[in-house]
């Protein structure tokens, strides 16, 4: 940043973290409503936008590949101005090449998830660097252009940052392109206070970002953004790695199974008893809230 | 003649950091001819005035500007003020001294002085004026040189030597590598046998003036975080790598020590109403003091053990009182505390161990049992033998834990060690605050003191906003919110609770998985090797997690942290975040392959 600037940082001032997923199965997947190349496009029409709103606002663009994640573009680093659009895409280039030479063979099968916990710890490294930077810096925000399926795998990685953004106060914003809903950045949205979308029609991509992400976080107190359509708070057990809505948690370390267990493959703990004490008989007062 | 030469030149060679930053409060404490200071020493001093207790940004430009130049400069000021009654100007010192190093880019910057306060201004100017000023608080500034030496070395532990003179004798006193707060007092009892010569009577009113504005700047311990740099101006310390090491030893003491942690824990915190809580020692007194931070102990105790429920219980009149059941809402434990807050009689140990021990009976057997006492009286006033109910405690394995408000008793000590929990009594409010946050954190598990059980729940899914339902708990409609039950499908306003219909234990997803990040702590990073760091081809340009530089100034290679999975490298500052907040690592993270493990 400019010294000559002088930190004009008001409260509408931005850093905005964009997350791109570049899976290449999921944009297979989606070929025919919405090409990559149409979704770059729309990016690059609502980063210029960004930065347009306020000459101080700033963004970082962060890859979420399928098998590595990388910084693409910042703002804050690009000298050339005008050539924004062309370092930004050749850097793509080069990150979607490289993320496919890391591809081995037998994973293709599988729908194939993107790596949405690394880049979210990427981008809170980042926004931990400005706020290191002085008591003056924009105020930051996520936004995850999310759209392959969840990683079950990645379940305590990705709440590991939900909360450290919970902490710095950090919204995390989704926009779903995929067909499912992802229950992951439902939580990720609800827990930090970001706004989550899922768009019903893909073609106007650039309304909705422009519209819902694009206002900074002081104004957003004046506008009627989406409400969330229910949050999935189901979690994945760490046996299967499958999403359940009701399972065993181990008393020790509150791991989660799907089933009964003699041991808890988490912390070692032996369970002495049956599951006598489950806290399911129904008869009793609920005042008391205790067993026995 | 009183003279301080702090840290002089010949022993800040061998001192650890050779630059000593100093805060000097100069309205109503300087001693008149400014002798004191030591006229010829060019020390490496900064200067930090605080006026009217409020620190001005008015930094001692040059090290090589004698302090007692500045000490006259100050003396100007205050006659300047007296004569005219306008804001002191600024008269160069430069010109009246001989001895000050006098060059034009030492000029002092004019600082913004709030006028002095009215009768302290006068009661020194008349001192000054009867030529009385040698003997004015010297005694009273030497303490306070000290505190702030005290202050400023106390938390660093840095080695420092003092050396005083008195009428012209110079006392040196030296002392490296032992405590400061040592130190002190050999000094301040030598000055004190010097002084009874001097004896002033307003030394003592000065004195009583002093402490309790002074305290509070001795608390914040703004200086602290200043550094000289090379041209004498005062910069933000650099002690980000002192930091790191520091956060370095913690880790390794919390990783080594991997240890099993008692995630759901039911406990008591019994809050002491006794007339020992109206005391005003804490203001405005121990029972608003002690309200306020069990108010905040809750909120942390509930953000860190999602599961585990608390209860409250007073002590007042020789008996004790349920507040509140266990339960898992902090509102209402909270507005229960904040609705009963009268103390009166006396405190009784025996009556509030017993009590609880008959309400932990009841719990289920994985949970773990605890009581945090917060108390204020200096005695028990029992019914019975206390020391049987510790033994009860002791074989319900209930965890006793104490924290006392004045002074340290013997049948709380007993009663801590007996059951495993820990004793401490607090100094002050911030200290209490500190004490009472240590317990909010799982304690380790000791494996016989809960068995370990699976524990049937359910994730209810949150209803979207706007929809109109029936609540089970409160059994009203309302719009918007609400969980609903993943057995019976029963709408539940709250969580985590239970299911009021089908009596499962309803939790949210998240709340358990706060904790993960203990289940699967990240390995330390490692420290590259200077060796390494040296070859340019080796070591990355940027930090992987927030693209810093790794190169330090000049281009030369910085320090920097590798992960040993993913031997990415990181910069100390995203070190200490991602293995303290963030709970990841951004490198293993993102890479496909170790997603398997
Ligand atoms: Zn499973
Ligand atoms: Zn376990
Ligand atoms: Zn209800
Ligand atoms: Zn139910
Ligand atoms: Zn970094
Ligand atoms: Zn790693």
């Amino acid at each position: 940043m400019t010294p000559a600037a002088s930190k004009l940082y008001t409260d509408d001032v931005s850093l905005l973290m964009v997350l791109i997923d570049t899976n290449p199965f999921f944009w297979n997947s989606i070929k025919s409503t919405l090409s990559f190349s149409k979704f770059i496009s729309n990016v690059l029409a609502f980063l210029n936008s960004i930065l347009l709103l306020n000459q101080l606002n700033q963004v970082v663009l962060i890859a979420t590949g399928y098998n590595s994640c990388d910084y693409i573009f910042d703002s804050s680093a690009s000298q050339n101005q005008n050539q924004r659009a062309e370092s930004l895409l050749q850097k793509l280039e080069e990150f979607v090449e490289k993320d496919e030479s890391l591809c081995r063979e037998d994973s293709v099968d599988a729908p194939g998830f993107s790596l949405l916990s690394g880049s979210l710890s990427m981008a809170l490294c980042y926004i931990q660097k400005v706020f290191r930077s002085g008591p003056l810096h924009p105020r930051p925000r996520i936004l995850c252009l999310h759209g392959s399926p969840d990683g079950p795998g990645q379940y305590v990685a990705i709440m590991n940052a939900i909360f450290s953004a919970q902490r710095s106060m950090v919204p995390v914003d989704s926009c779903i392109l995929g067909a499912q809903h992802s229950a992951f950045l439902q939580q990720a949205s609800y827990i930090t206070g970001g706004v989550y979308l899922k768009p019903q029609l893909l073609d106007g991509l650039f309304q909705y970002l422009s519209t819902v992400f694009a206002t900074d976080l002081h104004s957003r107190s004046f506008l009627q953004l989406p409400k969330p359509v229910g949050v999935d708070f189901r979690a994945s057990c760490f046996c299967h790695k499958n999403t359940i809505d009701m399972g065993y948690i181990c008393s020790v370390c509150l791991s989660i199974f799907c089933k009964h267990q003699k041991k808890c493959s988490t912390c070692g703990s032996v369970f002495g008893q049956s599951q006598a004490q489950d806290s399911s008989t129904p008869d009793r007062k609920r005042k008391t809230s205790v067993d026995k | 003649m009183f003279c301080i030469g702090a840290a002089a030149a010949a022993a800040a060679a061998t001192l650890p950091s050779p630059s000593l930053s100093f805060l000097l409060e100069w309205n109503g404490s300087v001693a008149g001819d400014g002798s004191w200071l030591g006229g010829d020493a060019h020390l490496p001093l900064s200067i930090l005035p605080l006026v009217n207790g409020t620190a001005v940004s008015f930094l001692y430009p040059s090290p090589s500007l004698s302090l007692s130049s500045l000490c006259e400069w100050r003396r100007a000021c205050r006659d300047d003020s007296r004569r005219s009654g306008n804001r002191p100007e600024l008269r160069s010192p430069l010109q009246r001294r001989t001895d000050a190093v006098a060059s034009p880019q030492n000029q002092i910057p004019i600082p913004k002085l709030k006028p002095a306060g009215k009768e302290r201004g006068a009661e020194e100017g008349d001192e000054a004026s009867t030529g009385n000023t040698r003997r004015i608080r010297s005694g009273a500034i030497q303490r306070r040189v000290i505190s702030l030496l005290r202050s400023k070395y106390f938390t660093v532990k840095n080695r420092i030597s003092v050396s005083w003179s008195v009428d012209g004798v110079e006392v040196l006193v030296r002392k490296f590598g032992i405590g400061v707060s040592n130190m002190l007092r050999q000094e301040t009892n030598g000055e004190e046998r010097r002084l009874n010569r001097d004896e002033e009577d307003e030394e003592e009113e000065n004195d009583r003036g002093r402490d309790a504005w002074e305290r509070t700047y001795a608390d914040e311990r703004s200086w602290e975080s200043l550094q000289e740099d090379e041209s004498g101006l005062l910069r933000p310390i650099d002690n980000k790598t002192l930091y790191h090491a520091q956060y370095r030893r913690r880790l390794r003491t919390a990783t080594s020590a991997r240890i099993q942690k008692g995630l759901i824990r039911y406990l008591y915190v019994v809050i002491d109403l006794s007339r020992a809580a109206t005391e005003i020692d804490y203001k405005p007194n121990r029972m608003v003091v002690v309200a306020r931070q069990v108010e905040a102990f809750i909120r942390e105790f509930f953000d860190q053990n999602p599961l585990s429920q608390i209860g409250l219980l007073t002590l007042k009149d020789g008996v004790a009182h349920c507040l509140t059941e266990l339960g898992g809402s902090p509102e209402s434990h909270i507005k229960a505390l904040m609705g009963k807050l009268v103390c009166s009689g006396d405190a009784s140990l025996q009556n509030g161990l017993d009590l609880v021990h008959s309400l932990l009976n009841q719990i289920p057997s994985y949970g773990h049992r605890e009581v945090l006492i917060l108390y204020s009286a200096l005695s028990t006033c029992d019914p019975g033998d206390i020391m049987e109910t510790i033994q009860k405690c002791k074989s319900s394995k209930i965890r006793c834990s104490v924290i006392g408000l004045s002074a340290e008793l013997y049948i709380c000590k007993y009663l801590c060690q007996e059951t495993g929990g820990s004793y401490s009594v607090s100094l002050d409010e911030p200290h209490l605050k500190e004490l009472v946050l240590e317990h909010a954190p799982p304690p380790p598990a000791i494996a016989e003191f809960a068995i370990a059980n699976l524990i049937k729940m359910g994730f209810p899914q949150r209803a979207a906003e706007g929809v109109i339902s029936i609540c089970s708990c409160h059994k009203e409609a309302k719009v918007g919110g609400g969980y609903t039950c993943p057995r019976c499908k029963a709408r539940v306003c709250e969580l985590p609770t239970e299911c009021c219909i089908c009596g499962l234990t309803l939790v949210s997803s998240p709340h358990l998985a706060r904790s993960y990040h203990h289940l699967f702590p990240i390995t330390p990073f490692d420290d590259v090797a200077p060796s390494v760091s040296s070859d340019p081809h080796k070591v990355p340009k940027n930090c992987f997690g927030c693209q810093q530089s790794l190169l330090a100034p000049g281009n030369l290679p910085g320090l920097s942290v590798t992960c040993p999975k993913c031997k990415q490298h990181f910069c100390l500052d995203c070190d200490i975040y991602i293995h303290e907040s963030l709970h990841n690592c951004p490198g293993c993270e993102s890479f496909k392959h170790s997603e398997s493990q």
